[in-house]
């Protein structure tokens, strides 16, 4: 049946780059058009921005390095470093009731089912299909989807549910009592395997406690904008366990450089 | 085949792939809810002016390219679409002979019962989650049946 589809996707293909050339060209010609002044401030700013990243790295590859030793001592597995692609937002729509996109790369990049999508804000959604020059991405934002979290306070956990509208999940597994407030920041937990561990997801909104029911009323805002999303990344996650604490041996943690 | 056919065969082609653009053409969400489906109007007006050389088999290879395209289960589109290829087929001597505004009645339960069986095989993959707009593109695709005839009739009489 994916052979088919596959075969098929042949067909379909210049008609979706056709419905996505208008933008591409659009967003060609403003690059190319743009200013010697523009360019100079553009470099300036990226330049700087890059400076306090890599500063930043720095202290996270340390970081990591100290993390991994001592999760090896308490004698726990750890997730090694993740590898990312980036792929682009095909602007096509798939389906009027899903929060579905189409994204530039498919299985030719290896890309493959039940893959964890980023943005440089947060989580955005997972994969759902992929055929030769395009995969297909489920939001997490849409009705049918759950992603496990965690509250990055207290380490609390959760399921954040789809709500329909993009800008809204649902949190409906948490008791009136659960320690929780307006601002906190969710990060993936990584049970259930799919999404790696520690990425935002969302901040929580609003909390409504009903008393005469077992559960509050909480909403969250994804991080990552959903309505304007174009750069996504792809990851791979290697979630190999670390073996108990080997002097000899030591884990090296892989780079995380994106392609 | 003579070169007006083979014209025309291209001409079939082209508007068949504008209309598969037009469907997946990104739309705000307030838009898309009430887009028409181009394709099966499209396949609609082909159904009824060439009935001997556009049949079942077209429907069903046009449903499995939307498929394909919006990233539905494979056979969700076809279903709908053989199902409105019958009826137009089996009716396509009646709808030529009666007015318009006939035409668009026949045209509205056409595309409003190959809407509801997509709707209705969307609940082997989730849970029903329609909501009463649902079927605001077949009324607006009726209310485009004539635009899309009357272009579609020029540009096949400009090919002749």
């Amino acid at each position: 049946m994916d052979n088919t589809r596959n075969a098929l996707s042949i067909i379909t293909y210049p008609l979706e780059r056709l419905v996505n050339l208008p933008p591409e060209l659009n967003q060609t010609l403003a690059d190319s058009l743009l200013t010697y002044q523009n360019v100079v401030d553009e470099n300036t700013r990226l330049k700087e921005q890059q400076f306090k990243t890599q500063t930043k790295l720095l202290k996270l590859a340390a970081l990591e390095k100290e993390n991994i030793r001592l999760q090896a001592l308490l004698g726990n597995s750890f997730t090694l470093g993740e590898q990312l692609l980036s792929a682009e937002v095909l602007s096509i729509n798939l389906a009027p009731y899903e929060h579905t996109i189409a994204l530039n790369k498919g299985s030719r990049f290896s890309i493959h089912k039940n893959q964890p999508v980023l943005n440089i804000n947060g989580v955005v959604g997972q994969v759902t299909r992929s055929t030769p020059m395009r995969s297909e991405v489920l939001l997490i934002s849409d009705p049918s989807h759950a992603i496990p979290v965690q509250i990055n306070r207290n380490g609390l956990y959760t399921i954040a549910v789809g709500s329909g509208q993009l800008n809204q999940l649902n949190l409906p597994y948490l008791p009136n009592n659960s320690d929780i407030q307006p601002g906190d920041l969710l990060i993936t937990s990584g049970l259930g395997g799919t999404f790696p561990q520690g990425y935002p997801v969302a901040t929580v909104k609003t909390i409504t406690s009903q008393p005469d029911k077992p559960f509050a009323i909480i909403t969250a805002t994804p991080k990552a904008q959903l309505d304007r999303i174009r750069e996504l990344l792809v990851v791979w996650s290697d979630s190999t366990p670390i073996p108990l604490l080997n002097p000899s041996k030591t884990p090296t943690p892989q780079s995380n450089e994106p392609d | 085949m003579s070169p007006t056919n083979q014209l025309n065969y291209i001409f079939y082609l082209g508007s068949l792939s504008l209309a598969f653009m037009l469907r997946i053409l990104p739309l705000p969400p307030s838009v898309q809810l009430i887009a028409p489906d181009w394709v099966l109007l499209v396949l609609i007006y082909w159904l009824l002016s060439e009935p001997h050389k556009i049949g079942i088999f077209h429907a069903f290879l046009i449903g499995l390219l939307i498929d394909v395209l919006t990233g539905r289960i494979l056979g969700q589109h076809p279903s709908g679409y053989i199902f409105a290829a019958y009826l137009c087929l089996t009716l396509h001597k009646r709808l030529q002979n009666i007015r318009l505004i006939q035409q668009c009645f026949f045209i509205f339960l056409i595309l409003f019962i190959a809407q509801l069986i997509i709707l209705w095989t969307d609940t082997f993959q989730h849970p029903l989650s329609y909501n009463t707009a649902f079927w605001l593109p077949a009324l607006s695709g009726t209310l485009f049946w004539p635009v899309v005839k009357y272009l579609l009739h020029r540009c096949q009489q400009g090919f002749h």
